[in-house]
């Protein structure tokens, strides 16, 4: 494996927001299991901005769900700030989860509920999370639709009128509301056009560099993952079969699989 | 057989079908009344396709691009206002007898849509699907059309439902079962979005190889100007249901006349290329309701003047040939 990444963490696991110790997953299937991670290690620092690539099926979402406590690992720990997350009692596994990861889907049509208003969607874990009282909850979600570029008149609109692009900075707006350490993203633009996508990709990169927010950014796409990951883990069939700095890994990939996965990007054909 | 690129005037409606474009589209006007009231959806657009040709038509979600394939296919739904007239080999889709009609759905056009998921139908085999399309005539066997998309495994994916076949593998069989009456044109609407990069790729290149073993003409409908530079001979670019700028892609690539086109290729090289903050065109697209009068895109267009609130007509851009544009004051002119 070809390894770059200097990892302070590795020597000072207390440093590290997320340290995921030797994660295996299975899940049953008829008459046997699949095999989602495979001895998965990985260690996030604050304000660090990890990507992972790979194809559909490699585990890539079941990385980041075991991370938030949502699926438990056949094998192996997950620790936050140094905590086990699997040894938690699942109500404050939930509290310090919700409070600390907040995660931004691929398609925000079906995450986010489209006969709420675009205002409680914002408000919504605050209130469950009893942060603030009323007056500043409400004033927080002026300043939250503000920062994601929305107009405060847009938190009284239905979420079902709002467009693909809009949706998604909501999405952002919602995951920031209780300031957390750290954002994952699960393919958080793919649903978008290029254009749209270019100005959610700025303000994910704005957002996390006023916030010295940390990233685990999941992304089959290459090109979106190279703009915001200091770091990425390539990952094939449960495996991560290569992992270092990012800009390393695009002019220098060691890994046939990373090799084909570049190669496998469309790519502007302009001649002059 | 001969593959021809660009078109002439495309307004001329030559009487001999012969030498007509296997696809006209002139002046078409989509209009939901119930829904948009007065306000076209698609409005007076333009485009040709020869036949043989590969032609891509690129836009932001929502400009119209389906309901254009859906129009060339006669495929538009109840709801629809339509007027303008679209020909197909020649003749008015619209004035054809019903028995014309359905000849031509069968046997003239082949479309393949985004969501494989929901084309095809869920209770129902592949195998059997695929049969069902072949009975009314094909040149090729439904294990013959399965091999052609690259599907190996031929009698297992005959006997799948949709749910038990991945992503790719069902995009391919709406692919074969699209192809299975020898269509003269298929209609890809955004085919690979919903895949990954892997398996697009492989996507994309069985289209051009079968585009180019067989013939037929293509209409590749994509929001991503990357794969519509490695695909298609000629691109039309649509904003808010206008269609803003049409020629050869590599001329449109290499020298974008339309702002709106210069802005999208902006933005999908930054990323490509990584820049520090990616380009993007300042503000978002109006839905439908909020259109404005006049050129639609002038509210986020840098060049923009108060002549832009009459319509820009697409017409042919004197600066080169083939390339038509709907723009006053087009990127790359002198002032
Ligand atoms: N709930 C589940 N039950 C059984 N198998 C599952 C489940 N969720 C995922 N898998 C399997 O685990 C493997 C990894 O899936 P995962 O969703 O993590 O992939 P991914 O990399 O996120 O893919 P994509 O790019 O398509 O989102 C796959 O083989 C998948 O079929
Ligand atoms: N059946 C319909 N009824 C009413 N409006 C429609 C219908 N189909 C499409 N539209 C509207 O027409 C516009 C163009 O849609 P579409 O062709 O699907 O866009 P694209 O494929 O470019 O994303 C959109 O504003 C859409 O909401
Ligand atoms: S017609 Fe005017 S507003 Fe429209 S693109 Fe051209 S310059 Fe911009
Ligand atoms: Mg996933
Ligand atoms: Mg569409």
């Amino acid at each position: 494996m070809h390894d770059a990444s200097p990892d302070t963490s590795r020597t000072d696991p207390a440093a590290a927001l997320f340290d995921v110790r030797n994660v295996t997953v299975d899940y049953a299937s008829r008459g046997g299991y699949t095999r989602a991670l495979r001895d998965v290690s990985l260690q996030i620092r604050p304000g660090q901005a990890i990507g992972v690539i790979g194809e559909s099926g490699s585990g890539k979402t079941t990385l980041s769900r075991s991370m938030l406590g949502l699926i438990e690992p056949t094998r192996g720990h997950v620790l936050y700030r140094g905590r086990d997350v699997y040894a938690m009692g699942s109500i404050s596994r939930f509290r310090v989860l919700s409070r600390e990861a907040a995660m931004v889907f691929q398609d925000p049509r079906s995450s986010l509920n489209p006969r709420l208003s675009a205002g409680a969607v914002v408000r919504d874990p605050l209130t469950v999370l009893g942060i603030g009282t009323r007056q500043q909850r409400k004033a927080k979600v002026g300043e939250l639709l503000e920062s994601v570029g929305l107009a405060a008149e847009l938190a009284t609109r239905p979420v079902r009128a709002l467009s693909g692009g809009q949706l998604q900075r909501l999405a952002l707006a919602r995951a920031l509301a209780v300031e957390p350490s750290i954002i994952v993203a699960d393919e958080p633009t793919s649903a978008l056009d290029v254009s749209v996508q270019a100005q959610v990709l700025n303000l994910f990169q704005q957002i996390r560099a006023r916030r010295h927010l940390a990233l685990l950014l999941v992304s089959h796409d290459v090109r979106v993952v190279r703009f915001l990951a200091d770091h990425v883990l390539v990952m094939c069939d449960g495996d991560v079969v290569e992992r270092g700095a990012t800009e390393q890994i695009y002019r220098d990939p060691h890994h046939d699989y990373t090799k084909a996965l570049l190669a496998a990007a469309p790519r502007l054909r302009v001649q002059a | 057989m001969t593959v021809t690129t660009g078109s002439g005037t495309p307004w001329s409606v030559p009487a001999d079908a012969a030498t007509a474009p296997l696809l006209a589209v002139r002046e078409l006007c989509v209009r939901f009344p119930r829904r948009y009231g007065d306000v076209a959806v698609l409005d007076r657009v333009d485009l040709t396709i020869d036949a043989g040709e590969v032609v891509a038509v690129v836009g932001e979600s929502g400009c119209g691009k389906s309901l254009l394939g859906l129009a060339a296919a006669d495929l538009l739904p109840r709801s629809a206002a339509v007027t303008g007239t679209v020909a197909f080999d020649g003749q008015d889709v619209r004035a054809m007898s019903r028995r014309e009609r359905r000849q031509m759905r069968g046997a003239g056009i082949g479309v393949v849509y985004q969501d494989a998921l929901t084309s095809l139908n869920p209770g129902m085999s592949a195998g059997a699907q695929l049969r069902q399309v072949c009975k009314l005539g094909s040149s090729s066997s439904p294990e013959e059309l399965l091999a052609s998309v690259g599907l190996e495994d031929t009698e297992r994916i005959m006997r799948a439902r949709p749910y038990q076949l991945s992503g790719g593998q069902r995009q391919r069989v709406l692919i074969a079962i699209a192809l299975a009456r020898d269509p003269q044109l298929v209609i890809a609407d955004e085919p690979t979005t919903a895949l990954d990069v892997t398996i697009q790729k492989h996507v994309v290149e069985l289209l051009r190889s079968l585009q180019r073993s067989r013939n037929f003409a293509l209409m590749f409908i994509s929001h991503d100007l990357a794969l519509v530079s490695e695909l298609a001979t000629r691109t039309a670019v649509m904003y808010a249901g206008q269609l803003v700028e049409s020629g050869p892609t590599r001329d449109i690539l290499a020298r974008p006349r339309h702002p709106y086109t210069a802005g999208l290729l902006e933005s999908s090289r930054s990323l490509d290329e990584c820049w520090p903050t990616l380009a993007s065109i300042p503000g978002s697209v109006r839905q439908p309701a909020d259109f404005l009068a006049g050129c639609r895109f002038r509210d986020r267009c840098g060049n923009a003047t108060e002549r832009c609130a009459h319509r820009p007509v697409l017409e042919v851009d004197g600066t080169a040939g083939e390339r038509y544009l709907a723009c006053f004051h087009p990127v790359g002119t002198e002032t």
